[in-house]
């Protein structure tokens, strides 16, 4: 079962698959139900304007580019300040998984 | 193109305002190579032309948020000096002339009358004029590098936070200095006193105040910047 993708975690997710390699929106966007094993639903209309925001916050860039004789597709790809900024997003992430592992993993796990 | 898609590109389009004509015609054929792509897909995994067209548009999402969400996304970047900056200029006018004016001429007026026992000087008033002007030019110019840039440099971070910093510090002591001052200078008459006490002290607070709130917009324009110079820092050595 997919769960909808909020807003505020669509651009880290867009900064990790581009941290592998370039890619354009499409292929973004099936990466990341990929990798997420289906668990998450990315609402493909949102992820333009993350895009968007991520290109004027300069750390991905991207340009129109011709693959393989077909139409040019607009391909983006990670820069040094969007790596920078991923390590940062990743350690956030992972303080805040650690947290809720804590909490859960404590007292009040569920016993059931 | 499937005339769905074609319309729904046209109501996305609708809600594109702040775009120059070239970004809304490089946004949607993005975002038609995008549709066109999903249509696809799903024809690959048997689904008709029509059934994976209404799905693929079911899973972009209502072309009406589609198009504000990018709209709003560009329009923040586009023109965010606009605001700030008319504030600020507005707050200038609005502030500094007529009060200047206003300041001047019950000065003139009760040293005329004989209530004001200090010595209406231009230069002096010129002197408070410019440098409040300062001040107030900085901030802004501070206000609009600010929301212009999402992440100022490194330098011109430095620079408006020393500069803003001080014209802070400055204004503080300019309040401070001018509550003695008029403690010594104020006028005999006892409602003039309150209406001169209220003029100065609100201009006063108000050159202080200024400079605070765009050191507090320079620290949070900057908030990541210390961690991403350590992560820099950690990812060369």
């Amino acid at each position: 079962m997919g769960r909808n993708l909020s807003k505020s975690d669509i651009p880290t997710l867009v900064l990790a698959v581009l941290a592998e390699g370039a890619c354009h929106g499409y292929a973004i966007a099936r990466e990341v139900e990929r990798r997420s094993e289906d668990l998450f639903r990315l609402r493909e209309g949102s992820l333009y304007p993350a895009l968007r925001a991520l290109e004027q916050d300069n750390y991905i860039a991207g340009e129109w580019e011709t693959i393989g004789g077909g139409p040019a597709r607009k391909v983006y790809r990670i820069t040094p300040e969007g790596r920078a900024e991923l390590e940062v997003r990743v350690r956030e992430w992972s303080r805040y998984s650690q947290a809720i592992g804590a909490f859960l993993g404590g007292e009040h796990a569920p016993t059931h | 193109m499937h005339p769905h898609i074609e319309r729904y590109l046209t109501q996305v389009e609708k809600r594109l305002k702040s775009l120059s004509t070239e970004q809304r015609s490089e946004e949607l054929r993005e975002l038609g190579q995008h549709l066109q792509a999903l249509v696809e897909e799903r024809q690959e995994n048997g689904q008709s032309e029509a059934e994976a067209v209404k799905a693929a548009m079911r899973q972009f999402g209502e072309p009406g948020r589609v198009g504000r969400d990018l709209n709003e996304g560009v329009r923040l970047h586009v023109q965010p000096y606009r605001l700030p900056l008319s504030l600020s200029i507005t707050s200038f006018i609005i502030a500094v002339h007529p009060v200047v004016a206003l300041l001047l001429f019950l000065a003139s007026f009760l040293q005329s009358r004989g209530l004001w026992d200090a010595e209406v000087n231009a230069y002096g008033i010129g002197f408070f004029y410019w440098n409040l002007g300062r001040s107030l030019l900085n901030c802004s110019l501070t206000l609009a590098a600010v929301y212009l840039f999402r992440r100022l440099r490194p330098w011109a971070f430095w620079m408006a936070l020393i500069i803003t910093t001080s014209h802070t510090l400055l204004g503080f002591v300019a309040f401070l200095g001018t509550i003695d001052s008029l403690k010594a200078h104020l006028p005999n008459v006892g409602v003039l006193k309150w209406l001169a006490l209220g003029i100065c002290l609100t201009l006063c607070l108000y050159y202080f105040l200024m400079p605070l709130f765009c050191l507090l917009a320079l620290i949070s324009n900057r908030t990541t910047y210390f961690h991403l110079s350590r992560a820099k820092w950690r990812t060369s050595s």
